[in-house]
């Protein structure tokens, strides 16, 4: 029988989904596209870090310390003879696990308990919050050594213990653009013709607030990745000497800022870079998918479909 | 859309700017410094009055005293006490940098008994090994300020205060450190006797010029001796105003009993009106401080610093000196793989010491250990006097060491683990080195970093396969490996080792003491319980109007003594435009 007319209209509208957004990302935000290469560049070299580092992520070499950038040492190297290059191409790593696991896993947590919160409101919503108050009154640091104390020290630790950290505080904002959302008409229609609340919540809340959320995840990743540092310096982070960018800045380079200052310099600037190119990469895509930014007819503006049904009349 | 574009490029010529500036080379060679014989100026003339601004290494480790009460938390407490406060004895002046220079008065807990002198007990004997007498010095007042009111100073002055640091109640899971002393006693106005349970090799310390036993009148007690306008001594200065986490001030006491002479002529001590420590929590500006003339005299700077402060102030005066105790990798010989000796031997000569030294404490090797110092000659052994099989440890040597690792049963190595306290960036450093020497012979080493308290908590709870902990610099740190001492981070219970040091502990007679120790150093580095790290080396800074200092730091466990005897040049700070 063949493919249906619908069923090829909507294998192109998917497809055509994709390429209409990464078109109007790069024609209507090239700066969210170039953000977008450098999210992707982070994540392809934290990907193929043992590919890409000249050389191996614990290797020194005693002689060569405090060398300033050269041919061989594109980067120079640091008080122990690390090349820098290696360990800026393996910090990636870590920050982009602590940066986009850790935002995500904060995400996940403010959107289940913003969400419900929000939406369900009531008792549930008093307890919550006041839950939230007593977690917010805690400086941020004093919390994450309690949570470390807990969970001991290692990577995933830290991972969860900064998710756990932003998730909580984070989740009224979304119960905010929540609760305004719950208010609109469409909400009350829906629930009038007997929606499922957890239809509900995935077809008209969730899609409605991916603006917040978006705005979250891309301003939550820095202050994750130099959390970490944070607890690097404490002897809580990532045990050295597993390098990560937010360690070289805070623990290393500041011993020997007079002394090398590319070892500042070059997590700084990889730090800057990436969490510029995050932050222009989801301001884009904010933009792009917000609904209410939409413009002509379809969703992304009109899809042109080439048809491949026969007219029914021949 | 194009301002966005315009701050972009302007961004990144903002960065680049920096990258280049970044790429140049390391900072220039300093200026070549002058040679002894320019160095050698003439001491002028004391001159009274004047303020020292002082940047004391206890305060800038722990930032401004927590206690004034000693018997509560010694060794800081005792910095600060000790400008105002004094022990029975103390290290000699003369004999020390600015004098004859036959000791450089700058361990906290060691001192040749040959450079001690009395401080407020004038002379002093051992009658028998566990009985100790000390004349009191006749003369010596409390300071003419609340609560003492310039009252003399006696014997039972002394027995009080001694009595009340062994009666203090420790708390729980302290070490009981003052229980070999049977009793202190004023026999006479002037005499106090003290009895020790059993003989003492190291009296001195223990009790006469060490930790805890700075003299504190009862009248303060009484008091209230943790309000800082009741701290009340002997010595040469007196607190004139402390203000938490800004400065303490400390001013002369016009009715100090301390002289001294020089070219036949004697002087009243102190010359100083006033010392002021400010508490500068953070390093740069407290090195910023001395760099620009604020500091007189910074003690114990980070070698970070060296080249750039000969940079921008030439002028300054400048000491090495070592840390003395350091870190050690503690390796537990209660378990295995690290209760087999050629195990501890191969991975103790798998790391090149000398590169270690070289990259982290910035160029020489230093001390071995704490105990092997040159500067405590005493007890020194130099390395090429060692048997050849303890004298082999200090060679890097892989292929050897990989060797012994075969013989023990390891040909691809092992796992294993070491604690260590997130906040010693130099300890951290010379693990990640030693990790990548270990990883040659097939070890793998996983570098736990763990806050100061859960370290502690898991190194004494014995939570660890291999721990990496300070050593201090004091024979008397044996002790620490008795058994059941929670210093024995090696779980070492070797019977010979204990059983001397045992012995040497219970020696009164300093020269007999010596040799014991010499043999008992040789003999313990054998043992093999860690690898000493490379201790690192500190700079201490002064200007050159600061006169009759050349770099003293403790003349007894934490004691400024040599502050009185500090002047400040007024007329050359001038001249040199500060």
């Amino acid at each position: 029988m063949g493919e249906s007319s619908r069923d090829v209209v909507e294998r192109m509208k998917k497809s055509s989904r994709v390429v209409e957004f990464l078109t109007r990302l790069v024609k209507e935000k090239p700066l969210g596209a170039i953000g977008g290469i450098i999210t992707l560049l982070l994540l392809l070299t934290g990907i193929f870090a043992e590919f890409l580092a000249p050389t191996g992520i614990f290797e020194f070499n005693t002689a060569a310390t405090y060398q300033a950038p050269s041919a061989q040492y594109l980067l120079g190297t640091d008080n122990l003879g690390r090349d820098m290059l290696s360990r800026i191409i393996y910090g990636a790593r870590i920050s982009l696990i602590v940066g986009l696991v850790g935002t995500t896993i904060s995400i996940v947590i403010s959107m289940v308990i913003g969400t419900l919160c929000g939406y369900i409101g009531g008792k549930l919503d008093i307890i919550v919050q006041r839950v939230v108050d007593a977690w917010m009154c805690f400086p941020g640091i004093v919390l994450l050594i309690l949570l470390m104390g807990l969970f001991g020290t290692g990577l995933w630790q830290v991972v969860f213990a900064l998710g756990l950290l932003y998730g909580i505080a984070g989740s009224r904002v979304v119960r905010s653009a929540v609760i305004g959302i719950k208010e609109n008409v469409y909400v009350d229609a829906a629930v009038a013709i007997g929606c499922p609340t957890r239809k509900l919540l995935m077809r008209h809340i969730l899609p409605n607030i991916m603006a917040p959320i978006i705005i979250l995840f891309t301003t939550r990743m820095p202050a994750i990745i130099l959390d970490e540092a944070a607890l690097s310096f404490l002897g809580m982070g990532v045990p050295p000497p597993t390098p990560s960018w937010g360690g070289m800045l805070s623990v290393d380079s500041r011993r020997f800022m007079f002394r090398a200052p590319w070892m500042a310099i070059w997590p700084g600037l990889a730090l800057a870079i990436v969490v510029y190119g995050v932050n222009m990469f989801g301001d884009a895509v904010r933009d792009i998918l917000d609904p209410r930014l939409r413009g002509g007819v379809g969703r992304y503006g009109g899809v042109k479909v080439k048809s491949k049904v026969k007219s029914q009349n021949k | 859309m194009k301002r966005k574009i315009i701050w972009l490029v302007l961004s990144c010529l903002m960065v680049l700017s920096l990258v280049l500036v970044s790429c140049g080379s390391a900072v220039e060679e300093a200026p070549a410094k002058p040679t002894e014989e320019e160095e050698v100026v003439a001491l002028g003339e004391p001159q009274y009055g004047g303020t020292l601004m002082l940047s004391s290494a206890t305060v800038n480790w722990v930032g401004g005293p927590i206690s004034w009460d000693m018997v509560k938390w010694s060794w800081a407490s005792q910095d600060f006490l000790s400008f105002v406060q004094e022990a029975l004895l103390v290290g000699d002046f003369d004999k020390g940098p600015s004098g004859t220079n036959k000791y450089n008065f700058v361990n906290t807990d060691f001192m040749p008994d040959s450079v001690i002198t009395g401080c407020v007990a004038e002379t002093w004997e051992i009658t028998d090994p566990t009985t100790f007498v000390f004349n009191i010095r006749e003369g010596v007042k409390w300071q003419d300020k609340a609560p003492c009111w310039g009252r003399e100073f006696t014997a039972e002055d002394v027995a009080y205060s001694m009595n009340r640091v062994i009666g203090y109640e420790e708390g729980k899971g302290r070490w009981p450190r003052h229980s070999f002393i049977e009793s202190v006693t004023a026999t006479d106005k002037y005499t106090v006797v003290v009895k020790t349970t059993d003989p003492q090799g190291f009296w001195g310390y223990e009790f006469a010029w060490g930790p805890y036993f700075l003299m504190q009148p009862q009248e303060a007690v009484e008091e209230g001796i943790e309000d800082w306008k009741n701290v009340c001594g002997t010595g040469p200065f007196m607190i004139e105003d402390y203000t938490k986490d800004a400065s303490i001030t400390y001013k002369r006491n016009p009715d100090y009993w301390g002289t001294w002479t020089k070219d036949g002529k004697e002087y009243q001590l102190p010359f100083l009106d006033n010392i002021t420590i400010p508490i500068i929590k953070d390093e740069s500006t407290r090195v910023a401080a001395i760099r620009t003339g604020r500091t007189d005299i910074y003690q114990l700077m980070a070698m970070t610093y060296k080249d750039t402060l000969a940079d921008s102030s030439p002028e300054l005066i400048a000491q090495e000196n070592s840390r003395g105790g350091d870190a050690a990798l503690h390796f537990r010989m209660d378990i295995e793989p690290t209760s087999d000796i050629r195990v501890r031997q191969a991975l103790t000569m798998a790391v090149d010491r000398p590169a270690l030294a070289a990259v982290v404490v910035d160029g020489d090797i230093g001390p071995l250990h704490p105990m092997m110092k040159a500067d405590g000659p005493e007890l020194y052994t130099p390395l090429e006097e060692y048997p050849p099989e303890t004298r082999m440890l200090w060679d890097y040597d892989p292929t050897k060491a990989k060797q012994l690792l075969t013989e023990a049963g390891y040909p691809s190595g092992f796992k294993t683990s070491v604690i260590v306290s997130g906040t010693e960036p130099y300890t951290i450093d010379m693990l990640t080195l030693v990790k990548g020497y270990w990883a040659e012979l097939g070890v793998e080493l996983e570098i736990i970093t763990l806050e100061d308290a859960l370290f502690f908590a898991r190194a004494f709870d014995r939570d660890y396969e291999m721990a990496c902990i300070g050593k201090a610099c004091r024979p008397q740190a044996f002790n620490d490996y008795s058994k059941d001492h929670p210093w024995n981070c090696s779980i070492i219970t070797d019977e010979k080792f204990l059983g001397d040091w045992q012995e040497a502990r219970t020696t009164v007679d300093p020269t007999e003491r010596s040799k014991m120790l010499k043999d008992l150093m040789v003999y313990f580095q054998g043992l093999t319980s860690a690898i000493y790290m490379p201790a690192a080396y500190e700079m201490t800074y002064w200007w050159p109007w600061v006169q009759n200092y050349n770099g003293e730091i403790n003349f007894g466990y934490h004691r400024n003594d040599y502050a009185a005897f500090i002047w400040i040049d007024q007329d050359k700070k001038a001249e040199m435009g500060y």
